[in-house]
C-alpha cells in the first residue's frame, strides 16, 4: 500500500498547478541567463579575466556550454529551494487545510506509511526539478554555446578544467545538490506537520534558510562553532567537485551533515504526524 | 443476539483544558442503522473521530469488530467507510480520479468497473470526468457516499450527512442510506442533531449531550407514542387539574403560563380527558402533544 | 713591386676583416637587428602544433595542445579545443618591433653566453614614448642571426622575458621551444564573483600570493612553412 500511496501522492503533485511554477520559473530564468550571456557573455568573461588579460590571452572557446551550465547552477541554486518548498511544504498542511487529510487518515494505511509516501513523492518532484535545471543548463547551454573547458573563478584564482574532466563533476555535483534539496524538502514537510495552513511551512522554510545563510556567511567568531552544523553551510558543497583536487573529506563531511539533518527532521515529522489529532 | 460491531466504553477526550467528551458509551450491532444524536457541541464528531483514529482518546476503550482499535487500526479501518463532517475531495481532480486515489489505499482491490458502478449508484453518471471543484454540495455529498463504499465495508459511518443540503438533497441521501441498508445489508452509524432525521431511518440510537451519553436503545421504544407530554390550554386550570388527577392519575400535573396544564398521559386518553373537562364546564382552548423524548431533546438543543 | 704587394695584402686583410663573422663588434645594432629581421622574413606564413604548459600564480590549468598560425606581418591565430593561455606579447610581434629602425633607437648593452650561444645584447628604446612598449632587449646570436632571448617591458603588462630554443627550423629562425616568464604583480581576483565567496574557510595560499612571476612553456613541432595561408583565415568569427 506504501507504493500505491506514493503513486497517489505523485498524481496529486502532478495535478496541482503550483507544481509547474517551479518548472516554468526555471525555464524562464535559464532562458534569461543564456540570452544575457549570448549577448554580453564576452564582457562578463572580460570582467573575470580583466587583470590577467593585460599579460595573457585566453584562447579557445571560453564562453562555452559548460561555463553557462555552471553560471546557471550557481545563480539558480539559491532560488530552487523556494521552488521545492512551494510544493513540499504543502504536502501535509495543504491537505489539512483542504480537509482531504481527514479522508486519507481514515484509510487503513498507517500514518507512518502515509507520511513517508508523501516524503518520497516530494523528493521525486525535487529530482524532477533538479533534472530539469540540469537539462536546461547543460543541454541548452551546450546547444547554444558549444562545449569547451570550464573556467571557474575562485578566491584563490582561476581554475580551468578540461572539458573531458567536467561532466563527472557536474553529475557528482548534482548528487550533492539533490541531497541539499532533499534536506530542504524534509524541513518543509516537517514544518507542514505542525500546522494546518498551507503558506506557513513554505514561508518558515525560507526564513530558516535565510537566517542560517546569514549566520553562515557572517565571518564572526561567535558563530564559528555552529556554522559547520548548519545545513545551509553544506548546501553549496556541490561546488567542491569543481575544485582541483576535489576535497573528498570536506564533501563527505557535508554529506554526513545533510544526511543527519534529513534523518532527524524526518524522525520529528513522523513523531508529530503520528501523534497529531486531525481536527481539520 | 446480533454481533456487536461497535463497543464504545467510557470514552473521554480532553483538548487541553476543554473536555470535549466526558463519558460516552454505546454499542452498535450488525445490521443496525444506528442514530448518534446530540445537539451541536455535544461531542458527536469528537467521538466519531476517535472511532476512526483521527484523534487519540484521553481514556476509555473503543472496540470495533471485536478488536481494540489502538492495536488493530489497519484491519478495522479496512472494514469501515466514512464521511466525517463533509467529504473533502481534491478539487483539481475529477470525480473518477478522486475515487481511484481513495480506492488505492482502501485496503481492498477496487476495479475501474466498480468505480463506475458506484458513480452510477450515487447518481453521478456522466459527471465522472468533471473536476470536483465544479460540483455542488449535494453532488460532493453523493460522491462522498460512493467513496465510503468503494471497498465494500461492513460498517459505514456518516457524520451529519445532510448538513448544507436542500430538502431534495436530504431526501436523496436518505434514500441512498436506506438502499445501503436494505439492498447491501450494511451496518450504518449516522450522527445528527435533528431527531426527525434519525427517526426516519434509524432503528437504534444514543443521545449524547455535553460529552455524555444520556440514553440508548431502540428508536421505537424511546420515541414511544404511548407516552406523551400533553398540554391543555383551559380557562380554569386549578379546577381542571383537580378533575384530571381524580379521574386519570397522571404522575404530575404542572401548570405553566397560568392557563396551561402539562402532564404525561397515553395517547389514547387525550379525547377522554378533553370530554371530561368539557362535561365539567371547563373551556378547552387548545391541546398540544409531544413525545417525551422529543421534548427532552428539544430542550437540550435549545439550551 | 714590393709596394704593390704590401698594398694588395693590406686591402685583402681589410676585406678579410670585414667579411669575418667574428667582427660583430663592427656591425651596428641596427645592422644586427636587420640581419635577424631578414631571416624572419624568409617565413611568409606558418602553422605549428603547440603544446602549452602554464605555471602561473592564481591560475590552475593542465597542459593543452593547440595549433598556432602566423602570417606576416602580424596575423596570428590559435586553434584549440581547450582553453589555452598564451602570452599577449612576444610570440609573434618580434618582427613588428624591429622591422622599422626609424621607430626606435638601438644600442649594444653587453654580451652574454646563453647555453652554447654567444650573444650580443641589444637594447631598444622606442622613439615615440606614448606607445605601450617602454623598452625591448634582445640577446642575439650574431653568428647565426638568431634571437636567443628577448625581454619586453610594456606599460600595461610589465616585463615579459622569452627564451628561444632552436633545432629543426633553425634555418628559418623558428624555435622548437619557447619559455615565457611573465610579471604577475598586477594579477587580482575579482572577489565579487568568486564562486566560493561565501566560504569563509577559503583563503589564497600564502606561497602563491608571494610569487611574482609566472611561466608558460610552449613546445612547437611539425611546422608547415610558407603554405600560402589566406588573410580571410585569420578573421575571428
Amino acid at each position: 500500500m506504501f507504493w500505491k500511496s506514493t503513486y497517489n501522492e505523485f498524481i496529486k503533485i502532478a495535478a496541482k498547478p503550483r507544481s509547474y511554477i517551479g518548472l516554468g520559473a526555471i525555464t524562464v530564468l535559464v532562458g534569461v541567463i543564456l540570452f544575457a550571456m549570448k549577448v554580453d557573455g564576452l564582457a562578463y568573461i572580460s570582467f573575470i579575466t580583466a587583470s590577467f588579460e593585460q599579460t595573457l590571452s585566453f584562447q579557445g572557446n571560453v564562453l562555452n556550454g559548460n561555463l553557462m551550465a555552471f553560471i546557471v547552477l550557481q545563480t539558480l541554486i539559491i532560488q530552487v529551494p523556494l521552488l521545492v518548498a512551494l510544493v513540499t511544504g504543502d504536502l501535509v498542511s495543504g491537505e489539512a487545510a483542504m480537509g482531504s487529510l481527514r479522508m486519507l487518515a481514515t484509510k487503513p494505511i498507517s500514518r507512518t506509511k502515509l507520511l513517508l509516501s508523501k516524503f518520497l513523492a516530494g523528493n521525486i518532484y525535487t529530482l524532477v526539478i533538479l533534472l530539469w535545471l540540469g537539462v536546461m543548463a547543460i543541454g541548452f547551454g551546450r546547444l547554444l554555446f558549444g562545449t569547451g573547458d570550464l573556467m571557474i573563478l575562485k578566491s584563490e584564482g582561476l581554475v580551468i578544467l578540461q572539458s573531458t574532466d567536467v561532466m563527472w563533476r557536474f553529475l557528482s555535483g548534482f548528487v550533492i545538490a539533490y541531497l541539499a534539496l532533499v534536506t530542504i524538502a524534509t524541513l518543509s514537510v516537517t514544518l507542514s506537520c505542525f500546522t494546518d495552513n498551507s503558506i506557513g511551512p513554505i514561508v518558515t522554510t525560507m526564513a530558516i534558510i535565510i537566517l542560517f545563510t546569514i549566520i553562515g556567511t557572517l565571518d564572526v567568531p561567535v558563530f564559528d562553532s555552529i556554522r559547520p552544523l548548519l545545513f545551509t553551510t553544506h548546501m553549496a558543497s556541490w561546488r567542491s567537485f569543481f575544485d582541483d583536487p576535489v576535497p573528498k573529506q570536506q564533501i563527505a563531511n557535508s554529506v554526513i551533515v545533510l544526511l543527519i539533518h534529513i534523518v532527524s527532521l524526518l524522525g520529528i515529522a513522523l513523531y508529530k504526524f503520528n501523534k497529531k489529532d486531525i481536527l481539520s | 443476539m446480533s454481533d456487536k460491531i461497535v463497543e464504545v466504553k467510557h470514552l473521554e477526550k480532553q483538548f487541553g483544558k476543554i473536555r470535549a467528551v466526558e463519558d460516552v458509551s454505546f454499542d452498535v450491532y450488525k445490521g443496525d442503522v444506528f442514530g448518534f444524536l446530540g445537539p451541536n457541541g455535544a461531542g458527536k464528531s469528537t467521538t466519531i473521530r476517535a472511532m476512526l483514529s483521527l484523534i487519540a482518546p484521553t481514556s476509555g476503550t473503543i472496540r470495533l469488530f471485536g478488536k481494540e482499535l489502538r492495536n488493530n487500526r489497519g484491519f478495522i479501518l479496512s472494514k469501515i467507510g466514512c464521511i466525517v463532517e463533509k467529504p473533502d475531495f481534491y478539487q483539481y481532480l475529477s470525480a473518477e480520479k478522486n475515487l481511484e486515489i481513495f480506492a488505492r489505499i482502501s485496503g481492498s482491490s477496487v476495479s475501474s468497473s466498480r468505480i463506475h458502478e458506484l458513480i452510477e449508484f450515487v447518481g453521478l453518471k456522466g459527471r465522472e470526468k468533471d473536476k470536483v471543484g465544479h460540483f455542488s454540495h449535494g453532488m460532493k455529498q453523493r460522491l462522498g457516499i460512493a467513496q465510503t463504499i468503494l471497498h465494500d465495508p461492513d460498517l459505514i459511518i456518516l457524520d451529519e450527512p445532510n448538513t448544507g443540503l436542500d430538502p431534495q438533497g436530504s431526501i436523496d441521501i436518505r434514500n441512498l442510506i436506506l438502499q445501503l441498508k436494505n439492498e447491501r445489508n450494511k451496518t450504518i452509524l449516522l450522527s445528527s442533531h435533528i431527531l426527525s432525521e434519525i427517526e426516519l431511518i434509524a432503528n437504534r440510537m444514543v443521545i449524547i449531550a455535553k460529552g455524555k451519553s444520556i440514553i440508548q436503545g431502540n428508536v421505537s421504544e424511546l420515541l414511544n407514542e404511548q407516552e406523551l407530554i400533553v398540554s391543555f390550554e383551559v380557562d380554569q386550570p386549578q379546577k381542571a387539574r383537580q378533575i384530571i388527577s381524580t379521574n386519570f392519575s397522571p404522575e404530575t400535573i404542572g401548570i405553566i403560563e397560568n392557563n396551561m396544564l402539562q402532564f404525561h398521559i397515553a395517547h389514547k386518553d387525550i379525547p377522554k380527558i378533553n370530554q371530561h373537562l368539557l362535561d365539567n364546564g371547563i373551556k378547552v382552548f387548545g391541546i398540544d402533544s409531544k413525545r417525551k423524548l422529543e421534548d427532552y431533546f428539544l430542550k437540550l438543543v435549545s439550551n | 713591386m714590393k709596394n704593390n704587394c704590401v698594398k694588395t695584402g693590406f686591402i685583402l686583410f681589410v676585406l678579410l676583416l670585414i667579411s669575418c663573422p667574428d667582427s660583430a663588434a663592427q656591425k651596428t645594432p641596427n645592422q644586427l637587428l636587420l640581419n635577424v629581421y631578414g631571416k624572419m622574413m624568409k617565413v611568409k606564413d606558418y602553422s605549428v602544433e603547440a603544446s602549452i604548459r602554464a605555471d602561473i600564480p592564481l591560475i590552475k590549468i593542465l597542459p593543452v595542445n593547440a595549433v598556432v598560425y602566423f602570417k606576416q606581418p602580424d596575423k596570428f591565430k590559435v586553434d584549440s579545443k581547450s582553453i589555452a593561455i598564451m602570452p599577449k606579447q612576444g610570440f609573434s610581434d618580434l618582427s613588428k618591433i624591429i622591422r622599422d629602425s626609424t621607430t626606435y633607437t638601438a644600442f649594444f648593452t653587453g654580451k652574454e653566453k646563453i647555453g652554447t650561444s654567444l650573444t650580443q645584447i641589444i637594447s631598444l628604446i622606442p622613439s615615440v614614448d606614448t606607445g605601450d612598449l617602454v623598452l625591448a632587449k634582445f640577446w642575439i646570436d650574431y653568428a647565426r642571426n638568431l634571437v636567443i632571448r628577448s625581454q619586453l617591458t610594456t606599460r600595461s603588462s610589465g616585463t615579459i622575458q622569452i627564451d628561444y630554443f632552436y633545432t629543426s627550423q633553425i634555418g628559418y629562425g623558428l624555435p622548437d621551444r619557447m619559455i615565457f616568464t611573465v610579471d604577475v604583480k598586477k594579477f587580482k581576483v575579482p572577489k565579487a564573483i568568486a564562486t566560493d565567496i561565501q566560504n569563509p574557510q577559503s583563503k589564497p595560499k600564502a606561497n602563491e600570493k608571494d610569487s611574482k612571476k609566472g611561466v608558460i612553456e610552449i613546445d612547437l613541432k611539425n611546422y608547415k612553412i610558407n603554405k600560402g595561408l589566406k588573410d580571410a583565415f585569420f578573421i575571428q568569427k
